[in-house]
């Protein structure tokens, strides 16, 4: 090669260098974020999975191998947990899913108040679901509680409901993650629906097909790629839901409303004062990766799926 | 015939909007008037309204005696840190990811999006918690308002996906006006993807005001800088003397109230970012 | 249009916020008003400004008496000649884990306020101060009698002396007794089951229910009730046995099953298994319910304050089946101060504390405005107790209390590391579902024991085994 040519090289060589550290240079403060708050506890968490320990006061952090692991799997109360989890999202998803799309079909149209209706429905969304855990209590309990008292009032029960009880409290939890989810998923269906051109539904019409006709074989079908997108962030978003949870029930009675974030948690922090679990960090550290392993295997699984769907129809 | 069943329809409909804005709005409804109850009304249930006079002085005792006021001052101080620093880096991120190559994007995208998948929740707060402690940040505000910040990988995505939809065009005019990669940044991609950096702030500000555990955690060792939500759950749980519902009920209503006023006047923009992150997906 | 607006509004919050930045450090001077004044840094810029006042920083986790002690804090602040001056922080909830995390990031405070978990897991790695070269011969004198082997005595060191004491006992409501015909407090289970069971079928139509207990959480419930029950009940605290050196819950079988109809509809206020202290309390002070357990340093102060109360309530002894009672109970002994090891104002440290929370004065005062019950002889002989000690004896730590040695868990929790549910949760699947009693006491009986093996075999446990241990004197 040339003098020349190297020369050339060498100025590519020094550009590009220069290109790199100005890309990284944007990136950094991001950069520096995701590795301290996001990839470093992955790594402490996957460290501490090996390990047995206490917190400061006790022993120091001890390796013994693969011990978690196979405790979590003994482990009945967890899998308890995890029936609850599944429990608990898979209704969430299944009731909440079609009461969004309903909502999002009558309010889609450009009419007087919808714009109004469609804000109201909204507003939970923005409400901190542990101020309103509060809140909920104070609806729910069984002997003093507004729901219950209104349904006597009204003579719809003869007998007040344990809302709180081990046989509702889990209905009682979808019942309140609905009313905070809702909004969301119906501003997701509207803005699939006005993916959906007048055009194809007004030339439907003219061939003669009536309302329900066109929402079963225009629309749905449509709102195909969007329905896909608004499962999948309700299934991760019911996987992670914890804060509604600690505050309104505690993962109580008897567990019955124990997911698998909050059962992870109380092996670091405590749930309530009154809570007497220890701290088992390398315990928790195990219980914690498997969930995520389920929640993401899931997710996964899901995506899987709705490919597969794709390549049939 | 039809038109019978139109109405019909109509009146059906009617019900289940009803219906759902009840649902909505009932216990955002009874959580203020509730406000205005004494604890021992509160605690022994009771009707809707307040029987015994509407008890301003919960707000007072809230904001003098239960410290509200700091609260906050707290939330909001904190709550728009952490949208600024989530807007501004992760809109460069999300810029540099969308427009340049550069030795490891690869290897960084993977990350990015792989840990979108893994969900360790809450568990994650342990380590955070000794990192701040080890860079001498956990008695700090500015500790609290980076963990609430956190990693952002979605945000930067969401980004990243709105500056791909913008002509690269413009990027290459720019550049042959000589305009460095800052520049183009600031003066030609700033001005276009302001409406996603709109709905990073929003959602930032709506997650920093509403979070509980974070917070909770972040300032066990600093409670002079709990935010509301934080203040309000934890008079739950006051050990000896018995709760106070109505002061609850009151920090919740203080709570509520500005992210209402926020919504008020950026509800189109919070549904247009929820909007444009379902459809970029 | 009005997008637009939202963002010029939000775009100029964002410039006004990045000039602020801007301008050197602002951000660190506008963090500083939320932020926490920090007691070390603080300390250092008095001591360099003024070159004499030494800070005393106190940690408490106590808000129910702190009107009074913050007026005392402030009126030694003001008086003291030593140049001491006292910073009295309360933390009411996450105490303990606020003390963890001091401690980790060495930041603890010079005194803590002592809570037995804490001091039981700080105590062998050398945390705690020892209180014997600083105690003067009066302080020997006055608190003697509260220096107690096994409890704040450890190979001879003294880490704190508690001034109150509380322990569980059955509050119930006179007027609804009187109203099911019922003329006696029980004195016995059977007749506790019996009382509550009348109540309910005889007034459950006004809303009033014979027994309630906060199950929500059963930790809670269980600890300020089925604990010194047991105690009374079979000589057992925590299900150890600690003649034999071993866990032992197949005793608790009749116990557990009385609970299990005391919470049954037959008997309990509804929703037992949902409800916290909190809201039990104010429906015992509407009248609601017929009795209950708690603690007897709380609930008089409660129903004086929070939740007035119509109708009298009365307190007894906890019943025990046929009223044959084979131990002592145990009581929480309260109000004692750890001193930080570590602390570089120990001396001060120790002058705060003797001048302010060692007057007989200051603990008279204590006990007479009820927030707390006294255990020190020379103030329960000085003071004038509330009308409500007088009237209700059992409040009152008495000669059936006394302090128990400490079970295995109580000594080191990580050393029994119970796979499974542990005893509470246990028992209150038992009371409110339908687990099976003996073989789950089986089970929580092995699951215990093999627990308590591994820690000791870890070298994190010891064994405990006192031969010759009498239940009804334990601390001897």
């Amino acid at each position: 090669m040339s003098k020349h040519g190297t020369q050339i090289s060498n100025i590519k060589r020094m550009r590009k260098m220069k290109e790199n550290l100005q890309s990284y240079s944007l990136l950094l403060p991001n950069l520096i974020l995701f590795i301290a708050f996001s990839i470093y506890p992955c790594i402490w968490t996957l460290k501490f999975i090996f390990y047995r320990y206490g917190g400061i006061g006790t022993p120091d952090p001890k390796f013994i191998g693969l011990d978690n692991i196979i405790r979590v799997f003994h482990d009945e109360i967890y899998w308890k947990t995890v029936r609850n989890t599944l429990i608990y999202a898979g209704a969430k998803i299944v009731l909440i899913i079609p009461l969004a799309f309903l909502l999002a079909l009558f309010l889609n149209k450009q009419r007087k108040g919808n714009g109004l209706v469609q804000s109201v429905i909204f507003v939970p969304t923005i409400m901190s679901s542990a101020v309103m855990g509060l809140v909920f209590y104070l609806l729910f309990n069984v002997y003093n509680g507004q729901i219950n008292r209104f349904l006597l009032d009204w003579n719809v029960i003869k007998q007040p409901i344990n809302w709180l009880g081990t046989d509702h409290a889990m209905k009682t939890l979808v019942i309140t993650a609905i009313w905070g989810g809702i909004g969301n998923y119906m501003v997701y269906f509207i803005a699939g629906l006005q993916r959906i051109s007048e055009d194809t539904l007004e030339s439907a019409r003219i061939d003669g097909a009536n309302r329900l006709q066109t929402l079963w074989y225009i629309t749905v079908p449509m709102l195909g790629p969007i329905l896909k997108i608004i499962l999948m962030i309700s299934i991760t978003a019911a996987f992670n839901d914890m804060s509604n949870v600690m505050v309104l029930t505690e993962g109580g009675p008897d567990n019955s409303t124990m997911v698998m974030s909050l059962y992870g948690y109380q092996f670091f922090f405590s749930i309530s004062p009154g809570s007497i679990v220890s701290k088992q960090y390398g315990y928790g550290a195990a219980v914690s990766a498997v969930s995520a392993l389920i929640a993401g295997g899931i997710t996964v699984f899901y995506l899987f799926v709705s490919k597969k769907l794709d390549d049939v129809y | 015939m039809g038109r019978f069943k139109r109405y019909g329809l109509g009146i059906g409909i009617g019900i289940f909007l009803c219906i759902m804005v009840v649902f909505t709005l009932y216990p955002i409804i009874y959580a203020v008037i509730g406000s205005f109850k004494t604890n021992s009304e509160l605690t022994a249930g009771g009707s809707f309204f307040p029987q015994d006079g509407w008890h301003l002085e919960n707000y007072w005792n809230a904001f003098i005696q239960a410290d509200f006021a700091k609260y906050t001052w707290n939330s909001v101080f904190i709550s728009i840190s952490s949208m600024l620093i989530a807007v501004i880096t992760s809109s460069l991120a999300g810029f540099v990811f969308a427009r340049r190559d550069f030795v490891g994007k690869k290897l960084i995208m993977i990350f990015y999006v792989g840990l979108m998948f893994v969900a360790l929740g809450s568990v994650t707060l342990y380590p955070i918690y000794n990192l701040l402690m080890a860079l001498k940040l956990h008695k700090s505000v500015i500790g609290l308002i980076l963990a609430l910040t956190g990693g952002q990988a979605s945000n930067v995505l969401l980004v990243m996906g709105f500056v791909k939809s913008i002509p690269k065009e413009l990027d290459e005019a720019a550049i042959i006006d000589g305009c460095t990669i800052y520049g183009i940044f600031f003066k030609v991609i700033m001005p276009l993807i302001k409406p996603i950096m709109a709905v990073v702030a929003l959602f930032t500000f709506r997650n920093s005001w509403n979070d509980y555990v974070t917070t909770l955690i972040m300032s066990i060792s600093m409670p002079n800088l709990r935010t509301l939500t934080v203040a309000v759950v934890q008079l739950k749980y006051s050990i000896n003397a018995a709760a106070e519902w109505h002061v609850m009920l009151a920090g919740a209503s203080i709570a509520i109230i500005p992210i209402l006023i926020v919504y008020f006047f950026a509800n189109k923009q919070f549904i247009a970012g929820l909007t444009a992150g379902a459809v970029k997906g | 249009m009005r997008k637009r607006k939202l963002l010029a509004f939000l775009l100029s919050v964002a410039l006004t916020a990045t000039m602020m930045a801007g301008c050197g450090k602002s951000v660190d001077k506008s963090g500083d008003t939320p932020s926490t004044t920090e007691s070390t840094d603080e300390s250092k810029t008095d001591s360099e400004a003024t070159g004499e006042k030494t800070k005393v920083v106190i940690w408490s986790k106590d808000r129910h008496d702190a009107d009074l002690i913050t007026s005392k804090v402030d009126a030694y602040n003001g008086n003291n000649t030593d140049n001491i001056e006292v910073d009295y922080q309360i933390y009411t909830e996450n105490y303990e884990q606020a003390i963890d995390m001091a401690f980790q990031s060495g930041e603890a405070p010079d005194i803590i306020v002592h809570q037995t978990q804490i001091f039981q897991k700080y105590v062998n790695s050398g945390r705690w101060a020892d209180y014997t070269p600083y105690m003067d011969d009066d302080f020997k004198a006055t608190f003697g009698s509260v220096i107690i082997p096994g409890m704040n005595e450890i190979d001879g060191k003294v880490y704190y002396v508690p001034t109150t004491g509380t322990t569980g006992r059955l509050f119930y409501n006179k007027a609804i007794f009187e109203k099911a015909g019922i003329a006696n407090p029980p004195a016995t289970l059977e007749e506790m089951v019996e009382d509550a069971r009348i109540i309910t079928s005889k007034l459950s139509g006004e809303g009033i229910y014979g027994f309630a207990a906060n199950m929500k959480s059963p930790g809670s419930a269980l600890g300020r009730s089925l604990l010194y029950q047991v105690q009374r009940e079979l000589g057992l605290s925590y299900g150890y046995d600690f003649a034999a050196g071993k866990y032992d819950f197949s005793g608790y079988e009749p116990v557990i099953n009385s609970w299990k109809t005391l919470l049954s509809p037959e008997c309990a206020f509804p929703g037992c298994e949902s409800l916290d202290i909190d809201p039990l309390r104010t429906q015992f002070a509407d009248g609601k319910i017929g009795m209950y357990i708690s603690y007897t340093h709380a609930e008089p102060g409660v129903y004086k304050n929070q939740f007035p109360m119509k109708d009298e309530w009365g307190v007894v002894q906890i019943p025990v089946s046929d009223g044959n009672v084979k131990g002592a109970q145990s009581y929480i002994a309260n109000g004692g101060y750890l001193f930080n090891a570590e602390s570089k104002n120990l001396d001060a440290a120790w002058k705060a504390y003797r001048a302010i929370f060692t007057d007989i004065d200051y603990l008279a005062e204590y006990y007479e405005q009820g927030l707390g019950i006294s255990i020190i002889p020379a103030v329960i002989e000085k003071a004038k107790p509330a009308q409500v000690y007088i009237d209700n004896a059992d409040l009152l730590i008495g000669d059936t209390d006394a302090i128990w040695p400490l079970a295995p868990q109580e000594v080191n929790a990580n050393a029994v590391l119970v796979e499974g549910m542990d005893m509470y949760a246990t028992f209150g699947s038992m009371m409110l579902g339908d687990a099976d009693i003996k073989s789950g006491l089986k089970d929580l009986t092995d699951r215990y024991n093999a627990a308590l093996k591994a820690g000791i075999d870890e070298g994190t446990g010891t064994e405990i085994k006192i031969d010759s241990f009498n239940p009804k004197n334990p601390s001897k």
